[in-house]
């Protein structure tokens, strides 16, 4: 019980400056919004690093994270954990008794921090090398399927929900089985980023 | 040290939000955050997205394989059947073809402005909860068909976990430079 109460007020604590954080980010997303595109082009054009450097540098930081924290990177446990402390606010305990999460602890965890970690880097990466700007939807869908943001945004909610079901069911996702566990030589993840990419792979080819 | 290191619960917590920065930063700066990258891979015109994923596991298998054998780390395997690996495999799949990005990358995707991202986390949560809501009538039957537990491919060849690293390794690295042939 005095381990619950330390674990709410804990996630009110980190709540006090998180809010605002994403305040400010929404804020200036709106402001850059508003002053239109980035005013040099040409400047935004560094492109992106070598797939085999990234690579590189995202399995030695696989290597980091066995040695500091014995933790394999995934990121789709932090939604399950998210989704319980949402529903907690909605429909309070009840949350804690469903067998889901009292497997998976809706809590900011180690997998949540690595979540917003991977916001605020991608974040930082985009403003240091001219990429960032606000998009309401990409242009090869735009391409293809109208400019109409509200149907793009219709479709990303619902390719999420079925990410969502889909990678809890498969017990991982493209970082937790596709890189993780492979790289544990974990039958299972093999299997299943085999199936991540046939059925992308057909849904893809379906749509375009 | 590494003990007392692991057990520092607030330090932990850092301790993820730096590896997840550098996560995202490696992931906005390979391109894989973009739309047009992921859809590219599963049209198979741009093949990105198995470049950092094959050069990240041969990497990355190398070295936590060599702390584990230095006694500095634990695997940590997720157990798995064909009930919950293949259909909840194929279902991910479907969706990551829908929203153009996989759970990772969608919220570097928000970090870089594209604010489809921002659905498709929207969704994600909806479909987590959906899915622990249904967990208690799958778990007792779809989940349980053709249970393989947390097998390793070394456990399931029998053989050491040397000689497989240096199979897969090679393996993966002939599909690369394969890839890197064909022009991909």
């Amino acid at each position: 019980m005095g381990d619950r109460d330390r674990a709410g007020s804990h996630s009110r604590s980190w709540a006090v400056w998180f809010v605002p954080a994403v305040l400010v980010l929404a804020g200036w997303a709106v402001a850059r919004a508003a002053a239109g595109p980035a005013p040099d082009p040409a400047a935004s054009q560094a492109g992106p690093w070598s797939p085999y450097v990234v690579g590189c540098g995202i399995g030695i930081l696989s290597c980091i994270s066995f040695l500091i924290s014995n933790r394999p990177i995934g990121v789709s446990t932090a939604y399950a954990q998210t989704s319980g402390m949402i529903g907690r606010l909605v429909v309070g305990s009840r949350v804690d008794r469903m067998p889901y999460y009292r497997a998976v602890k809706p809590e900011i965890g180690w997998e949540w921090m690595l979540a917003l970690g991977v916001l605020l880097g991608a974040w930082l990466s985009a403003a240091l090398f001219g990429e960032l700007r606000v998009e309401a939807a990409p242009p090869l869908w735009v391409a293809e399927f109208g400019p109409a943001a509200a149907r793009r945004w219709l479709a990303a909610a619902a390719g999420g929900v079925l990410l969502g079901v889909g990678s809890r069911w498969a017990g991982g996702c493209t970082s937790g089985h596709g890189i993780s566990g492979t790289l544990q030589l974990v039958a299972g993840s093999w299997l299943a980023v085999a199936c991540f990419f046939v059925g992308g792979v057909a849904t893809a080819f379906l749509l375009y | 040290m590494l003990a007392t290191v692991r057990s520092h619960k607030k330090g932990q917590l850092a301790a993820g939000l730096l590896i997840g920065v550098g996560f995202g930063f490696l992931l906005q700066r390979g391109g894989v955050t973009r739309y047009e990258v992921v859809i590219g891979q599963l049209l198979l015109q741009d093949f990105t997205v198995v470049k950092i994923m094959l050069t990240a596991i041969v990497t990355g298998m190398i070295g936590v394989h060599a702390l584990c054998a230095a006694g500095l780390a634990t695997l940590s395997k997720k157990s798995g059947s064909v009930g919950s690996t293949v259909v909840g495999g194929l279902i991910f799949g479907v969706g990551f073809a829908v929203l153009g990005y996989c759970p990772g990358t969608m919220i570097g995707a928000v970090g870089q402005g594209s604010l489809d991202a921002l659905f498709g986390m929207a969704g994600m949560l909806v479909g987590t909860a959906v899915y622990a809501a249904a967990y208690p009538a799958l778990s007792g039957t779809i989940l349980k068909i053709g249970d393989f537990g947390q097998v390793t491919l070394p456990e399931l060849f029998r053989v050491s976990v040397w000689p497989v690293v240096c199979v897969v390794g090679a393996c993966l690295g002939a599909i690369l430079i394969a890839v890197e042939y064909a022009g991909l």
